[in-house]
């Protein structure tokens, strides 16, 4: 009996020994991804003079982001109706928003000319997010594949139409969508 | 003295000792938590957060609006547990929309001052637990003058995540 008992609690130990070797041979490996945050900085109001046809409105920037990565981007997406209008007011003026964008792919390169031209109302920016966590603050690149300085967003009111319109406060919103978004290249 | 007593003082000098070492240490932890939390975020529910912070400058040229990716709510509950932010640097009042992907709005604020959070998020109805993606906060931006006069405005897209 004595035996039996040995032989069963010798039995007992080694079957806990191989769970336990057996336990310690799996390692579970597990991540959280955060949600990432940013703050994004867009055009305040701005006066456009009477008469201005090409009218700095400032820049849109991204700062103080944090959980992006090489593939996790930032897309800014401008809004805008097209026109001034005012309440008292039967006429419009009818405007456009330019950026100034490199004509090399790579920022600093020998041909960075900046140009400008139109934005259309649903084009957007893409900020590329950084290994480190960050995005790319001081420039994005748009729809168009140009890399875009974030310093030049003007509003181009042609002369003829200041000519036609009344007197009157005319107002007009730029509305400005960012989002979250997984890399398209 | 006899040995009796040097014993004892020995043993009271250790306790005296140990005592002091764990003063000195709670004294770090705290000291450690305190200078910590001076750079924790000030909205942490709901897993974003826009950073205080204390240098920041007024910025009349520009509007700075926090986003997140995400936010969690709390699952078939109104009252939520999570305030939103006008950064400080900012030079216009906030009115904050929290609207789901097919446009039903969830919340709406008050205006809030720059540097100020706005009232706990109180949702229009309860959501079941589950994911919402593509779901929308719309900063809307107003002049602090007596007419309020619009600004340009923000929208950030995220998922929120009833738990």
């Amino acid at each position: 009996m004595k035996k039996f008992i040995s032989i069963a609690m010798a039995l007992t130990l080694c079957c806990s020994c191989i769970t336990i070797a057996s336990a310690a041979d799996a390692t579970t490996l597990t991540t959280t991804v955060p949600d990432a945050t940013y703050t994004l900085n867009i055009p305040a109001d701005q006066e456009i003079p009477f008469g201005a046809t090409e009218t700095d409105i400032g820049s849109v920037t991204v700062t103080e982001a944090a959980g992006f990565a090489e593939g996790k981007d930032l897309r800014v997406t401008l809004t805008y109706d097209g026109s001034f209008s005012a309440d008292d007011v039967s006429t419009s003026i009818p405007y456009t928003i330019n950026k100034a964008a490199m004509q090399s792919s790579t920022i600093g390169g020998p041909s960075d000319a900046p140009i400008k031209y139109p934005v259309s109302s649903g084009d957007y920016l893409v900020f590329k997010g950084y290994y480190n966590g960050s995005v790319a603050e001081g420039f994005a690149i748009d729809a168009d594949g140009y890399n875009v300085t974030n310093k030049h967003l003007e509003v181009v009111i042609l002369s003829e139409d200041w000519g036609k319109a009344l007197a009157g406060d005319y107002s007009s919103t730029i509305t400005f969508t960012a989002e979250v978004v997984v890399s398209e290249s | 003295m006899s040995t009796t007593t040097q014993k004892k003082n020995q043993k009271k000098n250790i306790v005296i000792w140990v005592a002091l070492l764990i003063a000195v240490i709670c004294f770090c932890v705290s000291a450690g938590i305190v200078l910590f939390r001076q750079n924790t975020p000030v909205l942490i529910r709901g897993g974003g957060a826009a950073t205080e912070n204390a240098a920041a400058e007024e910025n009349s040229d520009s509007i700075a609006v926090p986003g997140y990716e995400g936010l969690t709510l709390k699952a078939n509950s109104l009252q939520q547990e999570i305030a939103l932010r006008n950064p400080p640097q900012n030079t216009c009042y906030f009115v904050i929309s929290l609207y789901l992907e097919d446009g039903t709005l969830l919340w709406e604020s008050d205006y809030i001052m720059p540097g100020s959070d706005s009232d706990q998020i109180v949702l229009t109805q309860e959501l079941p637990q589950g994911t919402y993606p593509n779901a929308v906060l719309k900063y809307s931006c107003f002049k602090m003058d007596k007419t309020k006069t619009p600004l340009n405005s923000a929208e950030t897209k995220l998922t929120l995540r009833a738990k």
